[in-house]
Parts: C-alpha cells; sequence; structure tokens
C-alpha cells in the first residue's frame, strides 16, 4: 500500500511579511518549517507505515526554501520525497500542481493537514480530492483499516464536539485534524543524513503545466497584510486572596 | 667506628637472591595489567593532549605529588591522610631502593660504599618517621573508612585489603629492624627512634629465639610485598599509575568549553554509545579514579537522591572498560564493590542501559563540581554529554519535554516557544530607549559593548526586570551599548548541554555570524550560560570576543567610580547572600566581582553559606535541567534555599537568571516566601543608584 502525504513549508520567523507586487503570494524571509498542520498527517502516515508497512511519499509545492521539510520528512521515515518547484500560494494553483505531480504515483491514501498557518484557506486538500476525483474527508481524528481492504473507516471532526464517522472507498484523501497522533522529534542525525543527500525536484514543465494553465486558475490575490491589533485591556487587581477571588466571581458573572 | 650496618643480616644471600628474582613476576604482572589498560585506552578516538607539555610536567608535580589538590582546605583529613600514606610509602621505597643500589649496585659493581656514616644515621631517622608516617596515615583511613564513614565514601573489602597490606608490610618493617638491633645490640639504635625501646625491651629475650623471628618476619615480609606488588596491577593501587597518567595529560582547555564534534555532518555515529567512542584520554581518566568520593560532596544529584553519582557512573565505565579487558583486567572484588567491577565478566553489556542509565545522563546539572572536586581531573560533564549527544541526536531518545524545547529552539529561535518578533519586548518598558545594533550600524556609528540579553531575560518576566534594570546601571554609568533586538537568538548553550549539538552549532553560528557582521568587539550578559558558551565556545565557530559578566563590568565601574551607589535604596537592606552560579564561578572562576558588587551595596551585609565560591551547590537548573522535569528525590533547588535560609539572609543575590528562577521556585516549595527573596545583582545596583536616571 502507499500513502502520498501533501506538506507545506511555512515561514514561522517572519518579521513583517509583505504581498507580492503582483498579489501571488507572500514575500517572506527566514527559515521555512513545516507547516504544523501537515506535520501531523506525515506523523499519522509513518504510524500507518510502522503498522503496516506502509510506502510513504512525501510531496510539496515551493521553492528551494520548502526542501528542509522535505528532508525531516525522510529523517522521520518517509521512504521517498518530491518538491515540485514552483512558488505558488493560491490554493487553486497548489492544488492542481500536485494533482499533476500526483498523476504519476501511485496512491492508495492521501494525507493533507487541514490548514496551513501563512494561508489558512483550508481548501488546498478538499480541492486535490476533487481533482482526482476522489473521496476526501475533512478533519479526520481517526482511521482504521486492515491492508489490503478496500475501505477505510474514518472518524471525522463536526462542530458542537461531535464527532462522525464514515466508510470511505479506497483511494481516498483525508485532511488530518491536528493532534491525531503525538508528534515526534525528527532524529538528527538522520537529518543530517537527509540534508546531505538532499531530495529531487521537479519543475513545472516536467509535469506539461504551462504558463496559461496556472495564469486561468488563479483566482485571488494577496492585497495587504497586517498584525494582529491587540485591543484587549488588562486589569491588574489588588486585594487579599478572598478579595481577589470576589471580584473575580463578579466579573465572571457580569460576563456570563 | 663508622656507623653502618650489614645488608641482608641474618638471612642467606643466595637464597635472597633467588627470591628478589621472583619478585620479577609481580612486577610482570603489573606491567601486564598496564599494557592491557594502554592497549584499551587506545581504542578511544584521538584527542591533542601532549601539547604544553611543561606545564603540563610542572603541573603533575604540584598538583599530585606536592599534593596541591589531594590537600585542600575543604579536604583536609582526607588530604594530609592521603599524603602521611603517600610521604611514607614513597621514602619507605626510596629507601628499600637505596639499600638495594648499596648491595647490589655501588658495592659489587663500582666498588663505592656510601651507606655508613652520617648518611646511615639520617637515613635510620628517616625511614623510622615515614613508617611512623605510613601508620599514621593508615590508621587515620581506617578510622575514616570504619569510624567516621562519611556518606561520600563507600568501603569495599578491595578498599580495606589495600590498607591491612600496607599496615602490615610497615608493622613488618619495624619488626624487622627491632629484631636486628635487639641481636646486634646496634650502638647506633637511638637513631632508630621507633624501633630503639621495642628493641630495649627485647634485650632479654634469647638470641636464637630473635635470630628464629627474624628469619620468620623477613621472609614474611618479602611475602607481603610479592603479594602486595602482585595486587597493584588489579586494585585500586594501580592509581600511582593511572592517576599521574590522566594528570600530565588532563585536558587544558577552559573547563566550559565542551569539545565539538569534528566530523558532524559527515559522521555515521554521534557521541558516545560504546567506549571506543570516547576519547583516549577519556578512556584513560576512568581508570584514574580510586573512589575518593570527593567528587559526590558538592554533588547536586547526590547530595538530593538521584540516580546519578558521578563516582559510580565513572566506576561503572572503568568496570564496563575492564570487563573489555578480559581476565586479569578487572579488580579482585566482590559485586558491590562500589565499582562494580567484574572479573572478565559482562563484556556484553551496554554502554547506554547497561553500564550507566539513561537516568543518571539525564540527572546530570552539568554544574562542574564533581569536576572541580576530582584531584585527579577526571571529566565528568563531557563524558556525560557524550553519552546525552548520542541519545539525542542518535537514538532520539530524550525526556519528553524537551522535545517542544528544541523544537522551539529550530523554529524560534529560543526554549520558550514564544515569537521571535516579541524578543524585544520588554523594551518598550524602558524609562530611556536603547539602541539596537541594527539601527547603531545603519547610522554608521559604532557601540563599544553589545548587551546580549538572553532568552530568559528576554521573554521571561521575572528575568526582563534584570535586564531593564541592568539597562538602567549602564545608562547611569554611561556605557555606550546596544542589543540585537529581535535580531538576537538563543546562543545554543542549552542545546548542546541537553547534547544536541547539531542544534546548538546551528544556534551558535548563527550568533557568531550576526555577531560579526557587527563587528562586535565585546559582549556583556547577564546570564552565565550566554556568557560561557560566547566566551569559552564560540572561538571553535570564529567568534573571538572580549566577554564579561555584568557582574565583571558592575564592579569595575563601582571601582572606577562611574556609578556611586545610595545607602537609601529600598531593596538592597540586611543580610544577603550570595549564591555562585555554576557557569560563572566554576566554570569561569568568577568568584569575586559579584561579591564586590554586593560589598559596595552599602545597606546590605554579605553572608556566605557553607558552600560557596568553587565549591557552590547548584540550584539545579544547569545542562538544561531547567527545561525538564525533576522526578527523582529532593528538589535541588530547595535544598540550596534550605542552606540559603540558614544564614539567616533575608535575600539571595544571583548573578543568573535560571538560577534566579530555581530559587525563587524552591523558595514557594519550601513555603519561605516571606522569609527570602532574590534577586539579581543588577537589580540590587539598579535600586540603589544615586541619581536614577530622568525619567521621560
Amino acid at each position: 500500500m502507499n500513502i502520498v502525504v501533501c506538506l507545506k513549508a511555512v515561514p514561522t520567523n517572519v518579521k513583517d511579511p509583505v504581498p507580492k507586487s503582483d498579489g501571488a503570494g507572500i514575500l517572506t524571509e527566514g527559515d521555512c518549517f513545516m507547516n504544523a498542520s501537515d506535520d501531523y498527517a506525515l506523523e499519522q502516515a509513518l504510524l500507518l507505515k510502522k503498522d503496516f508497512g506502509t510506502r510513504v511519499t512525501a510531496v510539496t509545492v515551493g521553492s528551494v526554501r520548502s526542501q528542509d521539510i522535505l528532508h525531516v520528512s525522510l529523517a522521520k521515515g518517509a521512504d521517498e520525497a518530491i518538491r515540485v518547484d514552483a512558488d505558488e500560494f493560491d490554493p487553486n494553483i497548489v492544488s492542481f500542481i500536485l494533482s499533476r505531480a500526483l498523476r504519476d504515483l501511485s496512491y492508495d491514501l492521501i494525507l493533507t493537514g487541514v490548514e496551513s498557518s501563512d494561508g489558512m484557506s483550508s481548501q488546498v486538500g478538499i480541492s486535490l480530492g476533487a481533482q482526482l476525483g476522489l473521496p476526501y474527508v475533512y478533519a479526520v481524528t481517526k482511521m482504521a483499516f486492515g491492508n489490503g481492504e478496500d475501505r477505510l473507516l474514518v472518524t471525522r471532526e463536526l462542530g458542537g464536539g461531535r464527532y462522525q464517522t464514515l466508510e470511505v472507498d479506497k483511494p481516498a484523501l483525508l485532511c488530518v485534524q491536528s493532534g491525531i497522533a503525538p508528534l515526534t522529534y525528527t532524529p538528527p542525525v538522520k537529518l543530517i543524513h537527509a540534508r546531505r543527500k538532499g531530495v529531487p525536484s521537479r519543475s513545472l514543465s516536467d509535469l506539461g503545466i504551462t504558463g496559461e494553465e496556472l495564469a486561468r486558475r488563479r483566482k485571488t490575490k494577496v492585497i495587504e497584510i497586517k498584525p494582529l491589533e491587540k485591543n484587549s485591556s488588562t486589569q491588574w487587581l489588588s486585594g487579599n486572596p478572598e478579595q481577589l477571588a470576589r471580584v473575580i466571581i463578579d466579573k465572571i458573572s457580569k460576563a456570563l | 667506628m663508622t656507623p653502618s650496618r650489614e645488608i641482608l643480616f641474618n638471612i642467606d644471600v643466595s637464597e635472597a637472591m633467588a627470591l628478589y628474582l621472583l619478585m620479577t613476576i609481580p612486577i610482570g604482572l603489573v606491567a601486564y595489567g598496564l599494557a592491557r589498560r594502554v592497549s584499551r585506552w587506545k581504542s578511544g578516538r584521538p584527542e591533542n593532549r601532549v601539547d604544553q607539555i611543561g606545564h603540563r610536567i610542572w603541573n603533575l608535580l604540584r598538583v599530585s605529588v606536592f599534593h596541591g589538590r589531594i590537600v585542600r582546605r575543604r579536604n583536609t583529613y582526607g588530604g594530609f591522610m592521603h599524603l602521611a600514606i603517600f610521604s611514607g610509602f614513597v621514602t619507605l621505597l626510596i629507601g628499600t631502593s637505596i639499600v638495594m643500589i648499596e648491595a647490589d649496585i655501588a658495592v659489587p659493581v663500582f666498588g663505592v660504599s656510601f651507606f655508613h656514616g652520617n648518611f646511615y644515621l639520617g637515613f635510620k631517622l628517616a625511614m623510622n618517621a615515614a613508617g611512623l608516617l605510613l601508620i599514621a596515615g593508615v590508621v587515620m583511613a581506617f578510622y575514616r573508612r570504619l569510624v567516621l564513614r562519611p556518606a561520600t565514601q563507600q568501603s569495599s573489602g578491595d578498599d580495606l585489603l589495600l590498607l591491612v597490606f600496607l599496615l602490615v608490610l610497615a608493622i613488618q618493617g619495624f619488626a624487622l629492624q627491632c629484631l636486628r638491633l635487639a641481636i646486634t645490640r646496634d650502638p647506633w639504635a637511638a637513631w632508630s627512634f621507633v624501633s630503639y625501646p621495642v628493641a630495649l625491651a627485647l634485650q632479654d629475650v634469647p638470641v636464637e629465639t630473635l635470630t628464629g623471628l627474624h628469619q620468620l618476619n623477613w621472609h614474611a615480609h618479602f611475602v607481603t610485598a610479592f603479594l602486595f606488588l602482585g595486587y597493584v596491577a588489579y586494585s585500586k593501587m594501580i592509581h600511582p599509575f593511572t592517576a599521574l597518567a590522566n594528570v600530565l595529560f588532563r585536558r587544558l582547555r577552559p573547563p566550559g568549553e565542551l569539545d565539538p564534534i569534528a566530523d558532524l555532518e559527515q559522521a555515521d555515529t554521534v557521541g558516545a554509545s560504546r567506549l571506543e567512542h570516547f576519547s583516549w584520554a577519556q578512556l584513560m581518566s576512568v581508570d584514574a579514579c580510586m573512589h575518593c568520593g570527593r567528587c559526590l560532596e558538592y554533588c547536586p544529584t547526590f547530595s538530593t537522591g538521584k540516580a546519578l553519582r558521578p563516582r559510580d557512573l565513572v566506576l561503572e565505565l572503568a568496570g564496563l572498560q575492564a570487563d573489555r579487558g578480559g581476565l586479569f583486567s578487572g579488580v579482585l572484588g566482590e559485586e558491590a564493590n562500589s565499582g562494580r567491577y567484574r572479573w572478565g565478566r559482562g563484556a556484553e553489556r551496554e554502554l547506554i542501559g547497561g553500564a550507566v542509565s539513561t537516568e543518571e545522563i539525564w540527572d546530570c546539572t552539568t554544574c562542574a563540581a564533581c569536576m572541580e572536586q576530582c584531584p585527579v581531573y577526571i571529566e565528568h560533564v563531557p563524558l556525560i554529554v557524550g553519552m546525552r549527544r548520542n541519545l539525542v541526536m542518535e537514538q532520539n531518545s530524550f525526556p519528553p519535554e524537551l522535545a517542544p524545547v528544541f523544537t522551539s529552539l529550530e523554529r524560534l529561535g529560543n526554549p520558550y516557544q514564544n515569537v521571535p518578533a516579541e524578543r524585544a519586548a520588554w523594551t518598550r518598558k524602558l524609562e530611556q530607549p536603547v539602541a539596537q545594533m541594527s539601527e547603531v550600524a545603519a547610522s554608521g556609528k559604532s557601540v563599544e559593548y553589545l548587551f546580549f540579553v538572553g532568552c530568559i531575560g528576554s521573554f521571561v518576566p521575572r528575568n526582563q526586570k534584570v535586564t531593564i534594570a541592568l539597562i538602567r546601571v549602564l545608562q547611569a554609568a554611561g556605557i555606550s551599548f546596544a542589543i540585537l533586538g529581535k535580531e538576537e537568538t538563543c546562543n545554543g548553550d542549552p542545546a548542546r548541554r541537553m547534547g544536541h549539538e547539531y542544534l546548538a552549532r546551528q544556534l551558535a553560528a548563527k550568533t557568531v555570524a550576526k555577531l560579526n557582521f557587527y563587528n562586535v568587539k565585546k559582549v556583556v550578559t547577564a546570564c552565565p550560560h550566554c556568557f560561557n558558551a560566547i566566551r569559552n565556545e564560540y572561538p571553535q565557530l570564529g567568534g573571538n570576543y572580549e566577554v564579561v559578566h555584568h557582574s565583571q563590568l558592575i564592579a569595575e565601574l563601582i571601582a572606577s567610580g562611574r556609578l556611586t551607589l545610595d545607602a537609601a535604596s529600598s531593596l538592597a537592606q540586611g543580610k544577603v547572600t550570595y549564591h555562585d552560579p555554576c557557569y560563572l564561578g566554576r566554570y569561569n572562576s568568577v568568584y569575586d566581582e559579584p561579591r564586590n558588587v554586593l560589598g559596595a551595596l552599602p545597606a546590605t551585609d554579605l553572608t556566605e553559606m557553607p558552600r560557596s565560591r568553587n565549591h557552590s551547590f547548584c540550584c539545579g537548573g544547569g545542562g538544561g535541567r531547567a527545561m525538564m522535569k525533576e522526578q527523582r528525590g529532593i528538589r535541588i533547588n530547595q535544598e540550596r534555599v534550605r542552606e540559603a535560609l540558614n544564614t539567616g539572609a533575608q535575600m539571595v543575590a544571583a548573578g543568573c537568571p535560571f538560577c534566579m528562577s530555581m530559587l525563587e521556585d524552591g523558595i514557594v516549595g519550601v513555603d519561605a516566601a516571606s522569609k527570602l527573596r532574590v534577586h539579581d545583582l543588577a537589580e540590587l545596583v539598579a535600586g540603589s543608584l544615586q541619581t536614577p536616571p530622568p525619567r521621560s
């Protein structure tokens, strides 16, 4: 069985991000790291590998700055890693490129995270499932299947603290909810080895994608990025513990 | 008549010669035992320990032969005990050799005799004194092992057997002399001041009896010496060889500098998971241990009931090494022989998990109290960090609470999961703004000091107060300085001490690049961990700066009159005790400046804790321990807080943000918040500034 995990590198240590002049993305500096949500997708894939001996392939679409997340994937235990060399931000375009990249791969399961910390559109996974014509499930918190079975038993999160269990045909695309499995630390020596070895990249033309195809799919534009405005006010309370407790209870009951 | 005596009196010379030949057997055994050990050491990794040879030899004489590191103010009993045994034994050994030279070389080969006259009389005097010293030392040792029984010492049969050997040898020596003096009515007997009274008492015993006893005793003495010599190679009595070798080839680099992993990017294995992964000198060092237990005296883990006991860790390594050497490699001793030596057993044991447990490895606070105490310069911390390196980087095995710390260091450049953009947020609380390096560089100006704030001083509210206080002090003294602000990242020390050399090197390289980019010459920091790393370890990465701890700079500013302190401080009042941070004191020998600063505070009265200066007791937070759970035994910080409370001080002065937070935590833990406060030196000085900077 084969699993493909789609990952995204996000800048975490950003000073002041600005939109690109054409609005096709965000200009950032600094190191990129694994998007937190995708980390869980990878972790889940590697758990399945451990249990069923699945083959895990990690895929990302991004510039050379993204490649380190693939080193991390390999160090953690992925069997193969592919980077499509394209600096794209629009979820329509990223999912389109992914769908092309996955055309050459065999898979029984595609795992993605639920959202990226820099884009937060939560679209790529769903859109990819649609473009590949696969069943897709969003916010998966549990999955169970026996090796060789054609169906998966998948639990997903609903609002209001409820969960839904679905039976899904393979192959399928699952957007994995954060926290599905505890994250493991990347073994440093394996990371060093993976970084030394490097990962292959494929260009858009390798995938037969033309600029026109991309332009046609570019539907969104980033106009402005602003820091969060903090407008909360802090009140310092004083008094002995009993008085403090009274004040706090009073405030809470008013707020309720 | 010239004073002298017949050598080999009452002994058949040819028999004696035959017996002397027999002595080649135990001497051969010693040589064999040493050769086995040397071959084991050679399996270690290369390391240069043969530089500065003159300095090495002088140090060898000073600290070992002259007892510079054995007799210490805090170790007088054991020190003088060793001095007595050592000087007695060595003098007797030299005396025996002199007699041998006279009898077997000088007279038969060169026809020269010197064993007579005043030399002979002085010889008698010296040998009697030496015998007495030896016996006195051995008695002291027995008394300590059997009566005093310090907690840091574990007595095995091996330890006692050795003392018995020495005592028997000395008594036999005296007995021989007493009998000979009684038989020959030696006219110079009084020079043998110990034997003489006994000889007088024996004069009424028939000569035949005395002669018989003398012969018997001579043979018994020979047998004892024979056995003792054979035993040397297989007991801690090998230490004259191994310990001297270790002192001679000791590490001469600063104690606060950990050696880098030379081929980290290429290595297939990192750190130490097998003995061979240590350097030859490290393998030699574990064989130098003779279980004196001094490493335990100020050890925070030993004192609080943790798994780690540095002595046992070293002895376990020595035992493992002996196992690998096969038969005749270990030490004659029982199972629980403190070092748990075995005879050719357990060769299949693993280093980590077998000889040393992971609990032991993670317990260490890297405070170096063991290294400071060890009379023969065994370096425990690098051994432990070596094993941590393997655990973290190769086996991905470490206390689970460290994973978020590592991840945070990687991604955010601080261990606390704080956003890097917020690193300089504390500057908003400043009365007078502080320059940032980027602005300084952009304006084409330069500053004298870079103030390296550090993560804890940047992000943790309590420690931000210290940072702000120090800024006030520096501003009041008119120091030209700037901070890196958002550009600052962790210096790498916690990762390094936790064994994540790869991460540590990345962080350090980043900081070196930044500092070199701004052409920084002088660095001041309020964190001894930043201080130690930048001062001692950054040269490894091409970062060479003059680094001062804020206590040093403040002491200098006070001494030169650039800071004037006022008695009307509300903060710096009353009895204060100073807690020596390990990374400032033991690692960098900064003991006086913080005390000078405290001494300059008009309204405070400095009182010392029993464990201070190089004998300071760790707060429990070093080596990344501040970020790990302390699950076993008494809390180290509470132990230290109790010690501070016992001085009657109302305040502990700290010079380290980690010590500060550990101690404050400890104070809460022992419910002493009303009795004891912790303040950094900078806070005390800032609170006592005569003219506070103008408020904006």
